[in-house]
């Protein structure tokens, strides 16, 4: 009865009943109905109210009923679950270990991809390159910098920085404070648009060119560590070195800009800066409404622009616009991150396909209890969901497993990888994560409680009741045989997958640098600008003294110095051509490195022809010397004596080098590119600034390491100390990222063999406890074991098989996106795939062995006997 | 309170008059509403307009439920009868209303 209808019909009761009392008392019928009507006041609104109340009535009723019947499903989930306790373990144990990788994983991506970066519309911000025909990625000048600014028109602003940091030390009452300061342009902070969380940052003020500049903006780890969060601390004059410095500004929260600086002062940018000398890294921001294509388009017409105007210093040179985020992470981050990410998802499916498994045969075996169900009421839907409330309490179950897993794995997983991903340390056991889990369980819940769900609950329940329990369990075997060789199938990409990034790693590991990293202690030196201006005759007597005390010390065997930080940077490249050459287009780009005489002994990079460097440069040299890699020397003279040739630097008509050795390729920024062509100078007459001081000892290295700073001191006690590290640690470190995908996901494969494995092993159990009367006859019938075993062994390598086979030919199709991970490695190579393949059936037949063994213990007579 | 209007009758004093008239069985609507008025002697007269809605609101409310069957007169009507947390309600209200009718009676009685 509708509510209308039931209103209507109590209403029409009620008047009807006093008429009847009215005429009773004397009234006619119609004076008593009119009465009667009245005495309802608005007939209508009372009608109206009533139906209201009444609909919600049948509402709060309806949700009642509903709440009470999930109460219901979840108490009897609960008694089922305790029924079969070993079977609940099981499951719980497989979910939480899917969903508790997961959860690890996408905290891992999440921190280091997903994240925005800490800037405001983070997406508008670019990283720009110069870039040449030959390198892709190059710094920019001075005067390139301030033409670009002015008159590119797609961009808020850019701003540049300067990738050589300054090193202060604060004297600030006891132990000095050493911190590092990034120079950059007043326009960077302000495109970065962090807003101070005190004072300001710079204005153009602070950075003209020849003033004072004598600025500070400290980061907020700095403020917080030494200057104890003074909130008076803008306006604070300190001393630094001697020189007075005033703080303006704190930046916020701690982001890594290249490189986590400590604090920021002001470039000035020398507008008569050679144009050609290119050693700023430029940034900027979109105009609002502007695409990065756009943006690429603008600055390349007025590169061309300035290449016709200055052909010198600027024919050829284009840019290159890389957003942020990817130039962050780079690349080979992104694809790591998506790889994991799939790969994941592969152990959850897998999990829940086991689960799956697990649950038919539960399933089935209460077919009959299910099908009694239905035969006293229950709709197929009512069935359904219950059946999919079991299994998502139990995926509930497991994601609690799975977080607690979590919750230990995230902090391991940031202790085994140190340096490696970028940002990996944000990633936290947090609300984020707790609710991607939740979504990932309840959606495993599902997929796993559909298949057995589906196959019990039919449309036709009456026939569940009729027909036997065998034959609803043969349907199920032959769905849990589907479910498996899809188990197989996904452990066999997973294993290729990892398989080829083994041998990946491998190969990247076996690279030879062209040095010996072993038992050579390092330094990087930092020479105070104020003191040590650049290229000057003060940096080469400096680094020519230290070299000669360090390799003084006991126990030293050699030492020396080089300009780069070994496998960190920079990457200080330049073109040179043969004497003869005039086109600038015709020069070829390399790498330079400043060193001292000794450090290719130090570091045992052979010298394949002519001589090193002497200890102590001539005076009366007339011509500049260099030392050439042999793959330059190659590219230049092929086939001809390199010794004795002379190359121009930079330009047409630019300084002359003469070769005077050639010696062997080395590979010192990263391993997984080609070692680049090199060039090197005698750095007593290349000067540079900042060297990394390399120390090759006999003895026990701890002995070694402090005494690298004290000799420092010891030439020049104002130069502030760092650290010491070695080198073969720092090689070592230079593929953490690699290695670490590597390890990864090479124990998903693992984890996931092993749960294809226990699919099967599995299944294969429930086939013989099933063909049990089938086996008792033929054993009866005189069968002998090995055919019995034969039997079993059959079916369940068939499954093996097909699982593999599918495997390897999704692996096929999908591992070429794996392209950009791999280092010398094909994505469909053989031996991979057939490593991998062999591997996952031997695991797969000795998972069906064993049951297959158990069923020749079975008596004949007991299993004729069973029903 | 003779002749007080309905609407002048608190929704309170209502639900527990139908509740005490339920109290004692089955009823239909109609016949709560003349169990009222001949339990004060007529000196409640209870409004239609304000009986069915409390009636359906003490039914959504759980201290009532209701049923169809056939009334003495053979036709069909909604019966209602209180159910245990509308007895337990009963109770309570009973007692504050003693508690109340007497305080105030206090007051009111000359000194």
């Amino acid at each position: 009865m509708s509510v209308e209808d039931e209103v209507d019909k109590e209403l029409d009761f009620h008047v009807e009943m006093r008429i009847r009392e009215l005429v009773s008392k004397g009234l006619s019928p119609e004076e008593a109905r009119a009465q009667a009507i009245a005495k309802f006041g608005d007939l209508r609104e009372v009608r109206e109210t009533c139906r209201e109340i009444a609909r919600g009535r049948d509402r709060d009723m309806r949700i009642r009923e509903w709440w009470d019947e999930v109460r219901g499903d979840l108490l009897f989930a609960l008694r089922q679950m305790r029924a079969a306790p070993g079977l609940t373990a099981m499951v719980v144990l497989l979910l939480g270990v899917g969903i508790g990788a997961s959860s690890t994983v996408f905290s891992v991506v999440n921190a280091v991809m997903l994240r925005p970066l800490p800037f405001p519309e983070p997406e508008r911000l670019v990283r720009i390159y110069e870039t040449t025909p030959q390198t892709d990625r190059f710094s920019t000048s001075e005067q390139n910098f301030l033409d670009f600014r002015a008159q590119a028109r797609s961009f808020e602003d850019l701003g540049v920085c300067s990738y050589q940091n300054r090193k202060f030390s604060l004297a600030a009452g006891g132990e000095p404070i050493r911190f590092e300061a990034v120079a950059c342009t007043a326009s960077l902070l302000r495109l970065l648009k962090v807003p101070p969380s005190l004072g300001r940052t710079f204005t153009e003020e602070d950075a003209q060119f020849g003033g004072d500049n004598r600025v500070l903006v400290l980061s907020e780890g700095l403020w917080k560590s030494r200057f104890a969060s003074d909130p008076e601390v803008v306006g604070r004059a300190l001393d630094l070195g001697g020189e007075k410095w005033t703080v303006v500004g704190v930046l916020p929260g701690r982001f890594s800009f290249l490189g986590s600086w400590d604090a920021w002062i002001p470039y000035a940018v020398d507008p008569e800066f050679e144009r050609g000398d290119r050693r700023l890294e430029m940034f900027g921001r979109l105009a609002p409404g502007v695409t990065l294509e756009q943006a690429r388009a603008d600055l390349s017409a007025v590169a061309a622009r300035l290449g016709d105007l200055y052909p010198e210093s600027n024919r050829d040179w284009g840019v290159a616009l890389v957003p942020f985020r990817e130039w962050i992470l780079g690349p080979q981050v992104r694809q790591a991150s998506f790889v994991l990410g799939l790969a994941v998802g592969l152990i959850l499916l897998l999990a829940c396909l086991n689960v799956s498994n697990l649950l038919i045969a539960r399933a089935t075996s209460r077919s009959r209890e299910i099908g009694l169900r239905a035969a006293l009421g229950a709709s197929r839907l009512r069935l359904l969901r219950q059946l999919l409330t079991e299994s998502v309490f139990l995926s509930t179950l497991g994601a609690g497993t799975g977080l607690l897993l979590a919750y230990w794995a995230i902090p391991f997983i940031r202790v085994i990888n140190p340096e490696a991903l970028p940002r990996l340390d944000e990633s936290s056991w947090d609300g984020t994560m707790i609710l991607v889990s939740v979504a990932v369980s309840v959606t495993a819940g599902i997929l796993s409680g559909l298949a057995p769900a589906l196959h019990v609950a039919r449309p036709h329940l009456s026939e569940t009741l009729r027909e036997g329990h065998r034959a609803s369990a043969s349907r199920g075997g032959r769905l849990r045989d589907t479910l498996v060789v899809g188990e197989f199938a996904l452990a066999m990409l997973l294993l290729i997958t990892a398989g080829l990034l083994v041998t990946s790693f491998r190969r990247l590991n076996a690279v030879d640098p062209g040095f010996d990293a072993r038992n050579v202690l390092a330094a990087r030196v930092i020479l105070p600008e104020d003191r040590y201006p650049e290229a000057s005759s003060e940096s080469a007597r400096f680094y020519r003294d230290v070299v000669e005390k360090l390799g003084a010390i006991p126990g030293v065997e050699r030492a020396g110095a080089v300009i780069v930080d070994p496998f960190r940077g920079p990457r200080t490249s330049n073109t040179i051509a043969p004497e003869s050459v005039r086109d600038k287009r015709d020069f070829t780009a390399v790498q330079w490195r400043s060193v001292t005489p000794s450090y290719f002994e130090v570091v045992r990079i052979p010298l394949l022809r002519g001589s090193l460097f002497e200890e102590r440069a001539r005076a009366d040299l007339r011509e500049r010397e260099a030392l050439v890699s042999a793959n330059l020397a190659k590219r230049l003279w092929p086939g001809a004596e390199p010794i004795g040739k002379r190359f121009q630097w930079i330009r047409p008509g630019g300084i002359l080098f003469r070769v005077i050795g050639v010696v062997g390729d080395v590979q010192d920024l990263a391993l997984e590119e080609e070692p680049p062509l090199m060039v090197y100078h005698d750095q007593q007459r290349f000067a540079v600034q900042h060297m990394t001081l390399m120390v090759r000892s006999r003895a026990e290295p701890s002995a070694i390491a402090p005494l690298i700073w004290k000799t420092v001191a010891e030439v020049d006690p104002g130069v502030p100390a760092g650290s010491v590290f070695s080198l073969e640690q720092r090689l070592f470190e230079s593929v953490a990222g690699p290695r670490f995908s590597t390890q990864l996901l090479g124990s998903f494969a693992l984890l996931a063999l092993a749960m294809a494995c226990f699919g099967i092993y599995g299944v294969t159990s429930y086939s013989v406890a099933r063909r049990t009367r089938e086996i008792g006859i033929r054993m009866a019938l005189g069968a002998r074991s090995g055919s019995v075993v034969a039997l079993v062994l059959r079916r369940g390598l068939l499954l093996v098989l097909l699982g593999t086979v599918a495997g390897s030919l999704a692996a096929l199709g999908l591992t070429r996106y794996l392209r950009s991970l791999l280092y010398e490695t094909s994505p469909t190579d053989v031996a991979t795939f057939v490593a991998m393949g062999l591997m996952l059936a031997a695991v797969g037949f000795l998972s069906t062995y064993v049951p297959a063994l158990r069923a020749t213990r079975v008596d004949p007579l007991e299993a004729v006997r069973l029903e | 309170m003779i002749h007080r209007r309905p609407q002048e009758l608190l929704h309170g004093t209502l639900d527990v008059l139908i509740l005490k008239a339920l109290s004692r069985g089955r009823l239909h609507g109609y016949a709560v509403a003349r169990w009222i008025e001949g339990a004060t002697g007529d000196v409640v007269q209870v409004e239609e307009g304000s009986l069915y809605p409390a009636l359906y609101r003490l039914e959504r409310r759980g201290w009532i439920e209701a049923e169809w069957g056939l009334s003495e007169l053979n036709r069909k009507a909604k019966f209602y009868r209180l159910t245990k947390e509308g007895r337990k309600h009963l109770a309570f209200e009973t007692e504050r209303w003693a508690t109340f009718a007497s305080a105030v009676s206090k007051v009111l009685s000359p000194t």
